[in-house]
């Protein structure tokens, strides 16, 4: 770059990225935290290991065909066919770590900055769908059959739906006027959808339902860390943000020059604006839960995160008091629906994240489609198509978008996929551990105990297991 | 040609930056590492799965014999039970 103003917005761009994905650790720091905690002490270190080994296997996977389904797919099966998408291949030479720009390829002089930290800031968001997953599963699946899992949701089916809603080329955005700026439905409603599909035929946890179908709690083996990890989520989701903007980009569609932050449709928004909503829609989740849940730490804590989650679609654009009150909606939402699926449909989610991730996503994506109504959504990449256009052209924000939208990305990107492969795991016995193993603890024959100074305190459901032990089926 | 194509970077001087491309070894077959990557993520997963259905299966035969409520019931040495 031989002008010093375009180094400084590719470079900083570069930098910006970069240090997204540093604070995006954080949340699988948080991840790992929150879930070792809710998870009984003879299986903490399994559950450790398991939310630990998926983000090797997603990132090997999400640079293999991952990064290139994000640009190869946004326009299948309704705008067109596939893009070519050559720096997002493996094999490329700009997929190929350092590289100064120089070659044939005209964008290889932004492409050989901008990719490597796009990708990572990308794959972190992979990373945090499937360990939405796994705390969904804990303490009854195969880690192996997780592993399946995660690579099918972190590095195929989020990724395309990435590809068709979270991207201003994406048929549901050129189409549908589709809007789902900080990715409500886009990562959060398509884990929870999958979790969903998932837990429907592993089933609960031996004991966890009672003879007469009462729900019976499971206490965590540690409360405070489980409320720390989702302070680290928190804290992690601020890069998460970050990431979800494109940091300097001319928004003037005419001959002049106006240089703005954009949401990832390209359209404008401000960091300014985001910190406003990002904290007040934290705000009305955990005020909404703590009432809800009567001071339940667990839940005002998971109400938090959903109330950011349920804004997120609109975060972008929405007025800080509107984030507040669509993020203590959601949040409420979340908690009386995982109340009601438990009790009624006895699915067992240790870490409520189908309610805070999937119901909390799609509440969000539904709601910002009414809030936003009229918007544009993105550039338009051909005149025409869009079901609903402003008037100068662009497709338009809009319900029934968002509302086809949210449906896709729960039920036929996330639950369906999951649903299938963990019926075809079941089939050939790979997906649940036995009986023995469960009832035992996971750790007790291969780590051992986490606290070996620490006595061990049977509890009401300890002795409930115990009598499932003597069950001889 | 393809140990010196991977074990060679390909430059010998950065002094006119703007023709430089690729400054990783192994440009031009960026596919044979590709491959042995993928075999390796292949293999991997496969290991551990078998690995892991044999361990689970050892374990669950263990627990059968010494008893599992006695396994339960042990608690605080869980570690004796490896």
């Amino acid at each position: 770059m031989s002008s010093l103003p375009d180094a400084l917005n590719v470079i900083f761009t570069e930098a910006y990225y970069w240090i997204t994905v540093v604070m995006m650790f954080l949340i699988h720091v948080g991840f790992c935290t929150y879930e070792v905690g809710v998870a009984r002490r003879k299986n903490a270190m399994t559950v450790v290991m398991k939310n630990t080994m998926l983000i090797p296997l997603v990132t090997v996977t999400f640079f293999f065909f991952g990064w290139w389904v994000y640009f190869a797919f946004s326009n299948v099966p309704f705008n067109g066919g596939f893009i070519d998408a050559p720096f997002a291949l493996p094999w490329g030479e700009l997929m190929g770590g350092p590289h100064m720009g120089g070659g044939a390829d005209a964008n290889a002089p932004i492409w050989a900055r901008l990719n490597g930290v796009f990708w990572a800031a990308f794959l972190l968001f992979s990373w945090t769908t499937a360990s939405i997953i796994s705390g969904a599963v804990m303490e009854r699946i195969r880690t192996g059959a997780f592993f399946m899992f995660a690579v099918l949701v972190g590095s195929f089916t989020w990724i395309l739906d990435a590809s068709w809603g979270w991207n201003p080329a994406g048929w549901m955005v050129q189409l549908m006027g589709y809007h789902d700026a900080y990715a409500s439905g886009v990562v959060h409603a398509i884990a929870g959808g999958s979790a969903l599909g998932i837990l429907l035929v592993l089933g609960p946890r031996i004991g966890k339902f009672g003879p007469k179908g009462e729900v019976r709690t499971i206490l965590p083996h540690n409360p405070w860390l489980v409320t720390i990890g989702l302070f680290l989520i928190f804290t992690g989701f601020w890069g998460f943000y970050a990431a979800c903007n494109i940091p300097i980009f001319d928004i003037d569609s005419t001959d002049g020059v106006f240089y703005s932050a954009t949401n990832i449709y390209l359209m404008p928004t401000t960091l300014s604006g985001i910190t406003f909503n990002f904290i007040l829609s934290l705000s009305g989740g955990l005020m909404a839960a703590y009432i809800v849940s009567k001071g339940d730490p667990f839940w005002t804590y998971s109400g938090g995160l959903c109330g950011i989650i349920s804004a997120s679609a609109g975060n972008d654009l929405y007025h800080p008091v509107i984030a507040f009150g669509v993020g203590g909606a959601g949040a409420a939402f979340a908690y009386v629906l995982h109340g009601f699926v438990e009790r009624r449909f006895k699915i067992d989610d240790p870490v409520g994240a189908v309610a805070v991730h999937g119901y909390g996503g799609f509440f969000g994506t539904v709601v910002a489609g009414f809030i936003l109504w009229g918007y544009p959504a993105a550039n338009p990449t051909s005149e025409g198509v869009a079901w609903f256009a402003t008037a100068e052209g662009q497709p338009m924000i809009n319900p029934l978008g968002n509302i086809i939208g949210a449906i896709i990305m729960f039920w036929v990107l996330g639950f369906i996929p999951c649903y299938a492969l963990a019926r075809v795991l079941k089939r050939f016995n790979m997906l649940r551990v036995p009986r023995e193993v469960e009832l035992a603890g996971f750790d007790t024959a291969k780590y051992g105990d986490p606290y070996p100074y620490f006595p061990h305190v049977e509890t009401e459901f300890d002795q409930i297991e115990r009598e499932h032990a003597k069950d001889k089926h | 040609m393809l140990i010196s194509s991977v074990l060679s970077t390909g430059l010998s001087s950065f002094s006119n930056p703007t023709t430089i491309g690729p400054m990783y070894p192994g440009v031009g077959v960026e596919w044979l590492l590709v491959i042995i990557i993928f075999v390796a993520w292949l293999g991997w997963q496969i290991y551990q799965f078998r690995s892991e259905g044999k361990e689970l299966k050892r374990q669950a035969e263990h627990f059968r014999k010494v008893g599992l409520d006695k396994v339960m019931k042990a608690d605080i040495h869980r570690d004796t039970m490896q």
